[in-house]
């Protein structure tokens, strides 16, 4: 009896809470509804783990100063899958919608063509045009303007998103190699320059020890295949032998010599010949098999062990040498350019900086007036600065006096005469209510993303600083690729559908087909031509043609 | 139970035998809990340079602070906590009453309505009609959206009722109804309280399930107020993994995995020690129910 009697309060009291709290809810939904006079645009925004809050938010705020009226947020969720998920639920419900949507770039072209063809999203070809109502987004250098309207613009010819331009050479070339320069040292050897003389370093490296612990543990060319940002060295090595961007972009399609055919480098003689000198590496034990099986994890493990046993590795970004500045194992580390092969080439994979789509209009917004003025404001100068950065004068500045004291990589090389900005809090690595993290549409040219300096850490630029790569990598790598390189191709819906599966399946066989290549499980001689007949029945001249009609259409 | 000395030599083998593999499977469930745990009071740099291996390095609280101090982790904690423990009511009152009314011989109709449940375990609307249906019901966006959908699950309601029917003889009914009592009394007096601990379980099964579940927090909420714990969780864990197809800034994501490794592990951990604090509690019930249930059904 009493036991009931206890369940029963329990039930009674939780009652109670679920009508309290659905009470509140109730209130909120009456808000919602009777906002539509009120004045607030509803951003559906995806969101970010760092932001600790939306509403009480310096980059909010200031919006909403500068706009006039408040936003309110239709939260989505900060995967790109789920994002996705979530759109396309929105799309088929058609009611309750927000007014624009904020995405981080997180729906394919392909979506945006298909929604935007459907009438969910709203077509933008004139308002962007119309510089009374975008006077930002009009004020941008003409030059960048094209681009970014080619980049919006999808394969029916129309625009149905904005973008964010902010290219940063340091990101276009993520392929940096890197060479133990402390082992050269110590077997006297220079550093490589060619892919004949990497080869005889490390098989100096194999035999001579250089870490000094008596075990034959160094393992030479290191990395791993599935990294997203440089840490594929088999990419690198490739392109001492034909460009190739790697795979992701376009699924590693190329231009040919002439800058207007497409063609498939993976299927060239060139690669082959580069299939054999990696085989030919493999074979003597320099290169590791581990590169096709290891894991981001393992491979910041093997990079970072005690003694070092990397002898050369390519990397995106030097996190991977945790506390970079002080860390021993990159201490060793030498950065060098892209090898030349034994026919002169020397590229590094690049892909071409591609605009990511960030916001879209709904079109059965109500508020177009405040849609648009709300787009129109990240193209702003001082918008764009803030979304990025945060708050002027707290975790920026472009004080003049501040700006003499600091210097930065690029300038230090020559490329800029002086600073723009100055970063002078660690907003970027915390939790923070100060940006949305730079999700939204952005202008900033080349020369802002260059003349900035990341004070954060308290130190000072340091020419002498073995961590300040970008001027190096700008200098090394920027230019080693061919002049035309294919950009990121735009299907319509009937193109992708034909060649839906090649863009799976064929850039993974490729993959899988290098790793056997050189660790030789299929040999470079023989069995090329099943290769080439393999890749034939998936396909690939279908793509291939595709590929071609987009780009012509460009 | 005889000592191990005293066993034949082909039971000692067989002993041996079942032992090593019991030990072995352990170690390999265990393993992976130890290694969140040690992880968690590690420093993100030991964890991200893969220095951690069984026991914590750089032994920090870092994490945990971090976790501590961000108020999303409060809220989602608050509103994990009120799903469970409202959901899991609803689904239980549902769930026992519809069981104790399909366990009766006497109720008409009773093999139809059975049949119409059973339905649903194979055949559902998908994803798109459900949506719809929670938006047109005027529940999107609120907690209903996360305590009515699936307030039965048909499995343990089979469960649920197999236990009735098979533990408690129709005869108490015709006792009681002798005596004098009602259905309603029956169901409060005597079926209650003798079916403990099919009760325990289904909490443990509700409950368990509301507080890991997020696809519908993540498909139905929009407002931040109202996500659970795993959305935030979620998220974090989502922003280690790294696309550089959708992401502007691939050197800046990398930066990030550091501080993000911190708080990865601990929000883990705070995640799943409600759920690890009230098992032992319930698991008494938990092996005997189940099996009742299900072996004789």
């Amino acid at each position: 009896m009493c036991k009931v009697s206890k369940i029963a309060a329990f039930g009674l009291a939780s009652v109670l809470v679920l009508t309290s709290l659905a009470s509140c809810g109730g209130s909120k939904e009456s808000g919602a509804s009777s906002q539509s006079g009120e004045k607030k645009l509803r951003v559906g925004l995806t969101t970010s783990s760092m932001v600790t809050d939306y509403e009480d938010n310096y980059f909010t705020n200031y919006l909403e100063e500068k706009l006039g009226f408040e936003l309110e947020f239709y939260m989505l969720p900060a995967d790109a899958a789920e994002t996705r998920t979530k759109v396309a639920l929105m799309a088929t419900s058609n009611e309750d919608l927000p007014d624009v949507l904020v995405v981080d770039g997180h729906l394919t072209n392909e979506m945006i063509l298909e929604y935007g063809s459907n009438g969910f999203f709203m077509e933008l070809d004139d308002i962007t045009k119309d510089a009374a109502r975008m006077p930002n987004y009009n004020a941008i250098p003409a030059e960048d303007r094209k681009l970014m309207d080619k980049a919006q613009t999808m394969a029916d010819g129309h625009m149905y998103s904005l973008s964010a331009w902010e290219p940063e050479t340091w990101n276009l070339t993520p392929n940096r190699m890197f060479i133990n320069k402390a082992w050269l040292d110590k077997l006297g050897l220079q550093p490589p320059k060619t892919t004949d003389e990497l080869k005889k370093v490390l098989i100096a490296m194999r035999d001579g020890d250089p870490n000094g612990n008596g075990i034959k543990d160094e393992i030479g060319v290191y990395g791993f295949s599935g990294g997203g940002y440089g840490e594929n060295t088999t990419a690198a090595l490739m392109n001492s032998f034909v460009f190739w961007n790697g795979g992701g972009v376009n699924g590693g399609l190329a231009l040919d010599k002439d800058g207007k055919t497409v063609i498939a480098p993976f299927v060239s003689e060139e690669w082959r010949d580069g299939l054999r000198y990696m085989n030919d590496l493999y074979k003597e034990g320099v290169l590791s098999a581990n590169i096709f099986t290891d894991d981001y994890q393992t491979f910041k493990a093997l990079l970072n062990q005690d003694p070092q046993v990397v002898g050369v590795t390519t990397a995106g970004s030097l996190s991977n040498w945790p506390d970079v500045i002080n860390n021993a194992n990159y201490a060793e580390m030498l950065f060098i350019e892209p090898l030349k092969g034994p026919k002169g080439v020397q590229y590094t994979p690049y892909a071409e900086f591609t605009p990511t789509q960030e916001l879209m209009i709904l079109s059965s917004t109500d508020k177009l007036d405040m849609a648009v003025k709300f787009a129109d404001q990240f193209f702003d100068h001082d918008t764009s600065i803030i979304e990025r950065y945060g708050q002027e004068g707290v975790d920026w500045t472009r004080e003049p006096s501040v700006l003499a004291e600091h210097s930065n990589a690029y300038i230090a090389e020559g490329l800029y005469d002086k600073l723009s900005l100055v970063i002078t809090s660690t907003v970027w690595a915390d939790n923070q209510k100060q940006t949305w993290r730079n999700h939204g549409p952005r202008y900033a040219g080349l020369e802002m993303g260059n003349t900035t300096y990341d004070f954060s850490a308290g130190k000072k630029f340091d020419p002498e600083d073995t961590s300040q790569l970008f001027g190096k990598n700008y200098k090394m790598y920027y230019d080693k690729h061919p002049q035309k390189v294919l950009p990121a191709l735009k299907y319509t819906m009937d193109e992708a559908e034909q060649i839906q599966d090649q863009l799976t399946t064929i850039p993974d066989f490729v993959k899988q087909s290098l790793a056997e290549f050189v660790t030789g499980m299929r040999d470079v001689d023989k069995d090329w031509d099943s290769y080439l007949k393999m890749l034939d029945d998936m396909g690939l001249k279908q793509w291939i043609k595709n590929a071609q009609t987009a780009y012509d259409r460009n | 139970m005889k000592k191990f000395r005293d066993l034949s030599l082909d039971d000692k083998v067989f002993h041996i035998a079942v032992f090593t593999i019991l030990t072995i499977f352990f170690i390999i469930v265990l393993y992976p809990c130890i290694f969140v745990i040690s992880a968690s009071f590690s420093s993100g740099r030991a964890v991200q340079a893969g220095k951690v291996v069984l026991w914590p390095v750089d032994f920090s609280l870092e994490g945990y602070k971090t976790v501590f101090h961000t108020k999303n982790v409060w809220i989602g904690f608050r509103n994990s906590l009120f799903y469970t423990i409202v959901g899991t009511l609803i689904n239980i009152v549902m769930t026992i009453t519809a069981a104790y009314c399909l366990s009766r011989k006497d109720l008409p109709g009773r093999n139809g309505i059975m049949l119409l449940f059973t339905f649903t375990m194979f055949f559902n609307g998908g994803l798109i009609p459900s949506y719809i249906l929670v938006q047109k019901l005027g529940i999107l966006n609120t907690p209903f959206a996360l305590l009515l959908p699936g307030a039965i699950g048909v499995y343990n309601l089979i469960v649920a009722r197999t236990f009735l029917v098979n533990t408690i003889p129709s005869e108490l009914l015709e006792a009681s109804m002798i005596d004098g009592c009602s259905d309603i009394k029956y169901f409060i007096y005597v079926i209650l309280p003798l079916s403990k601990s099919i009760l325990a379980v289904l909490v443990l099964f509700y409950g368990v399930a509301h507080w890991n579940a997020y696809f519908n927090a993540m498909i139905y909420l929009h407002d931040k107020n109202l996500f659970p714990l795993t959305l935030f969780l979620r998220e974090i864990l989502m922003s280690t993994q790294i696309d550089p197809g959708t992401v502007q800034d691939p050197e800046m994501q990398a930066r990030l995995q550091d501080m993000v490794a911190v708080i990865k592990y601990a929000l883990i951990m705070v995640s799943v020690v409600p759920v690890l604090v009230i098992y032992p509690f319930v698991q008494k019930y938990f092996v005997k129910g189940v099996m009742i249930g299900s072996v004789k059904g």
